[in-house]
């Protein structure tokens, strides 16, 4: 915490304290990379030049760069470190009778899972009372299953076609933006954690107006639990049109 | 596409869908107070701005395929949050100038602004609350939960900045400031929104953590180029007052660097100046203040910070977005730490 200092006698304080050396020996972060030749696009493109008026060569940056990012870093990682140890707190044990607040993410995941549910029984039950769509997306598909293969339907889309090849129980979400024509890519579903994805996925309008729309999701075997998304692009514009989830239970 | 170009359009574009919504939900119809909240509450979001936070986070869940009504609902909410956090600061700060025009408060007075600035807040609940029928209740409660520390952080931050001023602290440094800046600026500017465009864009199905990381670089360095504007920059393109924040006795970057340069009796000299309220402060001191800055090369040494963040804020937007497909909203977000480094 910085040391507040009255103006009359700001002059008096002027001997500063200095931080503690950090424990670590080396930066946690090569911030250098950045404007080096080895720096690579994210999609494994050869670097363009910087933007940042440096000249895009590693070693021209001066020592306010190096040291704006080094400290930006360390901020970062002090703030997350304190946010750690603040959710650790949570952790601690609780009396015997009383919930531990370590169930807490679980109790609330399960009750928002209740709840969502019960929302969507909500809204079902609504657009039969009144009539009409009460404000799902316009085009929107779910199913849940071990393993099925033939047509589904929905009240949104006239016709889906889902194949769906998978060992664990998985629940499948489809949005897409409207109107739905041309060829649509899928980009690998992947996880929220960990590098595993599904690459056998595809959907594809159908080229009569009223034809269905066809989903393919072939998991992977002994693919862990998890929840696997993955953008659905127009193939010749490359603009996202939606999205695929698949959550493996 | 034109990379220097991406950026300005998508504001322009999307800036304008958002100004289109938040004066659907400010349309307060009957005579609830119209004269002194009505117009009071579309003054601000009238006026423009940029859009930067409303029009960040539809880019990134446009970027990873959703809609644009998908996330309109709680980039709204944003807006309607930003324009109420800028109608207190103008109080706290007793700011003249914003955006151009008159600040609230110096309008219609402190009671009606802080009024209109509550009203601001109550209000965005409503679109956060719409997200239910869009996305479904257990996302629309992961947004509310991201609000909700958002809020808390921005508020901390702006604490942290007010206590700094009312108890004429001096002694900080460069991290002090960027600890400050992290609550203060970047949670509600661009960590929130990339987190929450990012939430709706895989459905919760992605890690949140490098949002976080690009949200702070890209962040610290739209503030410390928005304190930098503020002491020399073009006031008909800033939009507020030029040399306010020296005025206001703000701790910039700027500051922090002189008081850590500059020799003993300069540092007393440039304290008196910070802790005399801004109506007793002279303007010959202002003046030396700056000059002063320009023999110790603060503001240059704030300039390469900038760009040091700014091209943090590069690498961590590779490692946040990798692997998604190529497209126009991915290409503001990518280009978006070099615009804010480099906008007038």
């Amino acid at each position: 915490m910085p040391r507040q200092t009255p103006a009359a006698s700001a002059k008096k304080s002027r001997a500063r304290a200095k931080k503690p050396a950090l424990p670590r020996t080396e930066p946690v972060r090569s911030w250098s990379t950045l404007f080096g030749s080895n720096a690579t696009g994210a999609h494994g493109a050869a670097p363009e030049p910087s933007p940042f008026g440096f000249g895009g060569v590693a070693g021209v940056a001066t020592d306010s760069v190096r040291r704006g990012v080094e400290l930006g870093y360390r901020v970062l990682d002090d703030y997350m470190r304190q946010g750690a140890s603040a959710a650790g707190a949570f952790a601690k044990p609780t009396p015997v009778g009383i919930p531990s607040t370590a169930d807490l993410p679980k109790m609330t995941e399960r009750m928002m899972q209740y709840t969502s549910d019960f929302t969507s029984l909500w809204f079902d039950a609504m657009r039969i009372v009144s009539g009409h769509n009460a404000g799902r997306p316009a085009a929107d598909a779910r199913t849940a299953g071990s393993s099925s293969e033939g047509p589904a339907t929905s009240d949104h889309r006239s016709r889906w076609v889902l194949e769906v090849r998978s060992e664990r129980p998985a629940e499948i979400i489809v949005t897409l933006d409207e109107p739905v024509t041309g060829e649509l890519v899928v980009e690998p579903l992947r996880a929220s954690s960990g590098k595993k994805t599904i690459a056998d996925v595809a959907v594809r309008p159908s080229a009569e107006p009223e034809g269905p729309l066809r989903v393919r999701v072939h998991v992977p075997p002994k693919l862990p639990p998890g929840r696997y998304t993955g953008v659905v692009v127009d193939a010749e514009s490359r603009q996202p049109k939606g999205r695929l989830t698949v959550t493996l239970r | 596409m034109n990379r220097a170009q991406v950026v300005p359009e998508i504001l322009g574009e999307y800036g304008a869908i958002c100004r289109r919504a938040v004066r659907r939900y400010l349309s307060i119809r009957g005579d609830r107070g119209a004269e002194y909240l009505g117009d009071a509450l579309r003054d601000y979001p009238e006026r423009g701005g940029r859009s930067l936070r409303s029009s960040l986070c539809i880019a990134v869940a446009r970027a990873f395929g959703a809609s644009i009504d998908d996330a309109l609902d709680s980039a709204v909410a944003l807006e309607m949050m930003h324009n109420s956090f800028l109608i207190h600061d103008d109080v706290e700060d007793d700011s003249e100038v914003r955006r151009g025009r008159p600040t609230l408060h110096v309008l219609h007075g402190v009671p009606i602004a802080i009024n209109v600035g509550d009203a601001l807040t109550v209000l965005s609940l409503r679109p956060f609350l719409r997200n239910r029928s869009t996305l479904g209740a257990r996302l629309s409660l992961r947004i509310l939960e991201e609000a909700e520390q958002m809020a808390r952080e921005t508020v901390e931050g702006q604490a942290i900045e007010l206590g700094w001023r009312r108890a004429n602290t001096i002694d900080l440094g460069d991290d002090d400031y960027l600890r400050m800046v992290l609550k203060k600026t970047c949670w509600y500017t661009t960590i929130f929104p990339t987190r929450v465009g990012a939430l709706i864009g895989s459905r919760d199905g992605v890690d949140l953590e490098p949002f976080l990381r690009f949200g702070f670089f890209v962040g610290a360095a739209f503030q410390i180029q928005d304190d930098l504007l503020n002491l020399i920059g073009d006031r008909a393109q800033y939009g507020k007052e030029i040399g306010g924040d020296l005025w206001e006795g703000k701790r910039t970057l700027m500051i922090i660097h002189l008081l850590n340069q500059a020799n003993d009796d300069e540092v007393t000299r440039l304290s008196l100046f910070l802790a005399t309220p801004r109506a007793d402060k002279r303007s010959s001191d202002a003046t030396w203040v700056r000059d002063l800055m320009d023999s110790y090369g603060s503001v240059a040494y704030c300039q390469q910070v900038a760009h040091g963040l700014a091209g943090a804020a590069t690498l961590e937007f590779e490692r946040g977005f990798a692997g998604l497909p190529e497209s126009r909203d991915l290409s503001f977000v990518r280009e978006l730490p070099a615009w804010v480094i480099s906008r007038a």
